[in-house]
């Protein structure tokens, strides 16, 4: 799949993850890992350009079992970006499936 | 290759970068979470490695996603969706056009101003110029036809003079008093020439500026018009209603 549009959609997948709940790095990978196969070295820089556009903040936490976690928390900045991709998104997967599933529209 | 060797690579292609060194420290961080997370989970170094990709495609993506960043100003970031282009992804550009137009107007009605300006103390300017060197070369001119005639008298008075004299003399004046009137004509012909040429940049500089002051008068006046019309029909829907 084309590089960029994944991306797109990673960023996308890791708003909706912190959306949920403060989560760090190893765990949003971890998250999408689930999922899909993705290049886990990706994530921390999508995370820090998303950070530096305010739609999170970092904060450090210490653990109990390792050395301190930079946990993410979503802003309402981010919470309204978040809001509007989904939108876009519904609509964009809606018209793909469409044309996908062979629907002429004439 | 372990952890210490990877962030090593990692963080000397991001020095080279022009990273600042909290940034550089600050990733470099991230990553070292990263490592001792999955050694946490029971993975070897090697296979941390293998996941994160080398350290240049590291670098690649964060230099990436930071000139993103750097290339984007903060207000239409939230426009920005890295997928296919298109249209319907491009949420909030109608607000900004709107400004767009204010800004417009207001600098279109200063630039006008100052065209006017411009053209207030430009064009007399331009005429005075223009007109006293056409007066000048119309009486260089002049003083060339009435020279040419002056030589052309001047070379029967001379012709008359030498008819008395010796052949070769007569010669030598005929032939001066044809080299100076060959001189002459050049002269004329030249300054002709120079005072059309003159004639011409007057002309089109004069419609340069024209072209120049005309299109702003014409944007300007539309939004005026637009406005009186509204406000013509305002009141008349008004008053067909109060009837």
């Amino acid at each position: 799949m084309n590089t960029q549009f994944r991306k797109g959609i990673i960023e996308m997948c890791i708003l909706a993850l912190i959306a949920r709940k403060d989560m760090y790095g190893y765990e949003i990978v971890q998250n999408i890992a689930y999922y899909t196969e993705i290049n886990e070295g990706t994530v921390y820089p999508i995370l820090r350009r998303l950070t530096q556009e305010e739609y999170f903040v970092a904060y450090l936490k210490e653990s109990t079992v390792g050395p301190a976690r930079k946990y993410y928390h979503m802003t309402e900045k981010g919470q309204a970006y978040l809001g509007a991709l989904k939108l876009d998104w519904a609509e964009f997967s809606k018209m793909v499936d469409e044309i996908l599933r062979g629907e002429c529209h004439e | 290759m372990n952890k210490l060797d990877y962030l090593g690579q990692l963080e000397s292609i991001l020095k080279k970068q022009h990273m600042s060194k909290a940034d550089i420290d600050d990733i470099i961080r991230d990553y070292a979470e990263f490592f001792e997370e999955g050694r946490r989970q029971g993975q070897s170094d090697g296979e941390i490695c293998a996941k994160l990709g080398s350290p240049e495609l590291v670098a690649e993506q964060i230099l990436e996603e930071n000139g993103h960043n750097v290339a984007i100003t903060p207000a239409p970031q939230k426009n920005d969706f890295k997928m296919p282009k298109m249209p319907k992804f491009q949420w909030k550009p109608r607000e900004k056009q709107p400004k767009n137009r204010k800004n417009g107007g207001l600098g279109s009605v200063l630039t006008l101003l100052i065209k006017l300006l411009v053209l207030l103390i430009v064009l007399p300017a331009l005429a005075i110029v223009f007109g006293c060197a056409a007066i000048g070369l119309g009486c260089g001119f002049l003083g060339l036809i009435c020279l040419f005639i002056a030589v052309i008298l001047g070379f029967f008075a001379a012709s008359m003079v030498t008819h008395f004299l010796t052949l070769p003399v007569t010669i030598f004046a005929i032939c001066v008093c044809i080299a100076l009137l060959s001189l002459i004509v050049c002269l004329g012909a030249l300054l002709i020439m120079l005072t059309y040429w003159c004639g011409k940049l007057f002309l089109l500089i004069l419609r340069e500026l024209l072209e120049w002051i005309k299109p702003p008068v014409k944007t300007a006046a539309k939004p005026e018009n637009h406005t009186t019309e509204t406000e013509e029909t305002i009141p008349n829907e008004e008053g067909e209603l109060y009837e």
